[in-house]
């Protein structure tokens, strides 16, 4: 039997395995993978965890109150909440430098994208251009991948930037403050289309409408944001608890990859692991090698096995992310009624704008704020609290934010390398600057989201939109791309290493083009896409 | 934590949630408070200043709005306003039997902004009346985490 070792359980990694399990693969998954803890209560509304909780506050701030958020000049209104802190542990032996740029690495069983918000967005052609292949080849993908994992959507205004795909499951029950965004918006269509080149419509969420699979459909218990208990939400460990089912399927974790061997042919014969907390590493040997640990990770592996079989630190060029600017607003029509937690907590409505070329679309996610903490946004407003109560518990039905995502383009000079002169293991170093023009793109896309907000009858405060800085979106891409030739640091079209012949990459490190929209669900999908093409 | 420590926290709190929510805080939430002072040492004032807007709050709920209202604009940082920022979060985490109302005021829309209009203006006077003395007193004593950024 064939064999395959895929470091990385993160959603590229889950389905690449699932799919070449299936064609019966023997498959061994090296992976950190702090597991998630079990959910608490998991038949609790979010409002019947504060009243029936013996220790509420222990669960929405933390043992260490590390969910209160404190006056700091650059910390963001959200962090995760301490029901998700396993996914800030980071094992030994991952040290890195960054400038320009707020890496975030992920080590939870299922990757970063076990805090993902779920949207899921097929690209298009003009998206894909650079790809060696189209739509025709991934839309089958999507598919597949909506198949396995339940995704919500419908036809309406946003269809001309996602394409429509098969397995699409009926929308969840709108909110209300999103119905009323929406029928605002059908009202006065036309102005949005003329004068702003602006759509919105609802946005395709990983969650279930209906019993799929033995999971759950969503209840609207409005726990999304401190961590679905019941899975009608999707996450990349729920594909990894069916890989698990397989008898050919070995999962090992508490290690963290470091590096493979390369032998005289250069290629791989090994896989070098450290146990999390340090130790004295462990070998695996290779048959063919997938790493699907996400684009830095998988990067910093392939550099340092290219610098051990060297001596040389390569460089890798074109890292991508998606520009995020945070823009908060208030619906006029909701000041003074009651915010009704019982809903789905993440965004329901998307705004696409065009603007030049069409892959340099603006994508947008509108969130109602129904269960965040509210003494984040209490802190920040310049008056005294209690003051800032009486406004925030006024205005909390009405309060909203638009999360405006840039696409971005590979360029030279965003690059990752190794310092290697340093005593210890050699560090990820990342290198980021943003692309000439951009303040005044952010500008323009916030002027058009503003606008937007005030057509459907919302307020935009002064002064409270926020520019993400780079890495904070957590769409890395681009440093090891798909090419449809022989380049240094490249794959082919169906992500085998141009440098190393048994080697593949199955995440955004091999995207040569990052669009606006989240990554994750073209993740899944050209993981698919892989091994239906190269196993 | 010395017995006097706890005691003074003690006070504290029963100050500052009558300030914010104008109940008396229950074990529960006296608890919590305490507890976040032991694990984090994001709450203690090493300033002298900060130390005397907390002595200045603790007083009573007066002296707490008008310490508050001097820090929202000229100290956000100061440990005063961690601790009532602690306790806001504290008090939300909890059920509304805890004190913390997360219902909008039952008023027409006409009526909130007239209520917040005369908030907007109290919270005005409060600041001009603290600031003249606690202006010159920060500049004197220095410390306290800054103005607003």
């Amino acid at each position: 039997m064939k064999s395959v070792l895929i470091v990385g359980s993160g959603p590229s990694g889950v389905h690449f395995a699932l799919s070449v399990l299936r064609k019966g693969y023997d498959v061994t998954m090296v992976d950190v993978g702090y597991p998630k803890p079990a959910a608490i209560e998991p038949a609790m509304s979010f409002r019947a965890l504060k009243d029936h909780l013996d220790d509420p506050a222990d669960y929405f701030l933390g043992a260490r109150f590390q969910g209160v958020v404190l006056p700091h000049p650059g910390r963001e209104y959200y962090g995760l909440p301490p029901s998700k802190d396993y996914v800030l542990r980071v094992p030994a032996g991952t040290e890195h430098a960054a400038h320009g740029f707020s890496p975030f690495f992920g080590y939870a069983r299922g990757g970063v994208a076990e805090v993902w918000t779920g949207g899921c967005y097929p690209f298009n052609d003009a998206e894909l251009a650079e790809f060696p292949f189209g739509y025709g080849a991934l839309g089958p993908c999507y598919g597949e991948v909506a198949r396995r994992i339940g995704i919500c959507g419908g036809e309406d205004d946003l269809a001309r930037f996602f394409p429509l795909h098969e397995n699409l499951l009926e929308p969840l029950e709108l909110d209300s403050h999103s119905a009323l965004l929406l029928a605002r918006y059908e009202e006065k269509k036309s102005a949005f289309h003329e004068e702003l080149r602006c759509y919105l419509g609802r946005t395709r969420v990983a969650v279930l409408s209906r019993e799929q699979g033995g999971r759950n459909k969503c209840t609207y218990l409005g726990r999304c944001l401190w961590g679905c208990p019941t899975a009608a939400f999707y996450t990349p460990s729920l594909t990894l608890a069916e890989c698990l089912a397989f008898p050919n399927f070995r999962y090992v974790s508490g290690l963290r990859a470091s590096h493979f061997r390369l032998d005289s042919r250069r290629r791989a014969t090994h896989l070098v692991a450290f146990p999390a907390e340090g130790g004295t590493p462990g070998e695996f040997p290779v048959e063919t090698l997938v790493l699907a640990a996400g684009a830095l990770s998988s990067s910093r592996i392939y550099l340092e096995s290219l610098y051990r079989h060297t001596g040389e630190a390569p460089e890798l060029h074109g890292l991508m992310d998606n520009r995020q600017i945070l823009v908060p607003f208030v619906n006029l029509r909701l000041i003074g009624q009651a915010h009704k937690p019982e809903s789905y907590q993440y965004h329901q409505v998307g705004m696409g704008i065009e603007v030049g070329a069409p892959r340099e679309y603006i994508h947008a996610q509108v969130t109602t704020l129904k269960t965040g903490m509210l003494h984040p946004i209490m802190q920040s407003l310049p008056c005294d609290l209690r003051t800032a109560a009486f406004l925030v518990r006024n205005l909390h039905a009405a309060l909203g934010i638009v999360n405006v995502n840039l696409h971005d383009t590979r360029r030279r000079g965003n690059r990752l390398t190794l310092a290697v002169s340093e005593p210890g293991a050699p560090r990820l170093v990342m290198d980021y600057a943003p692309a000439a023009g951009e303040e005044a793109v952010i500008a323009r896309a916030v002027r058009t989201v503003r606008s937007a907000l005030g057509k459907l009858g919302c307020l935009v405060p002064p002064g409270m939109s926020h520019v993400r800085p780079m890495g904070s979106s957590v769409h890395y891409a681009g440093t090891l791309p798909m090419s449809r030739t022989r380049g240094e640091h490249t794959v082919s079209e169906t992500c085998r290493s141009h440098e190393v012949e048994n080697l593949f990459l199955v995440d955004g490190a091999t995207y040569p083009f990052l669009p606006a929209k989240n990554i994750t669900f073209t993740l899944m999908a050209n993981a698919v896409r892989v091994a239906e093409a190269a196993f | 934590m010395t017995p006097a420590t706890a005691a003074s926290l003690e006070r504290e709190c029963d100050v500052f949630v009558r300030y914010l929510v104008r109940v008396r805080p229950d074990a529960y939430i006296q608890k919590k408070y305490a507890q976040a002072h032991s694990v984090s040492a994001d709450y203690t004032a090493n300033a002298a200043f900060d130390r005397l807007l907390i002595a200045l709050a603790s007083t009573a709920p007066l002296g707490a709005s008008l310490a508050d209202s001097y820090a929202s604009l000229f100290a956000r940082s100061s440990a005063l306003r961690k601790k009532l920022i602690l306790l806001m979060a504290i008090l939300e985490s909890c059920s509304p039997a805890h004190g913390f109302l997360d219902a909008p005021d039952r008023a027409s829309v006409p009526g909130l902004c007239l209520r917040g209009a005369f908030r907007g203006a109290f919270f005005a006077l409060r600041c001009l009346g603290s600031a003249v003395v606690l202006l010159p007193l920060q500049l004197v004593l220095g410390g306290s985490g800054g103005r607003r950024k």
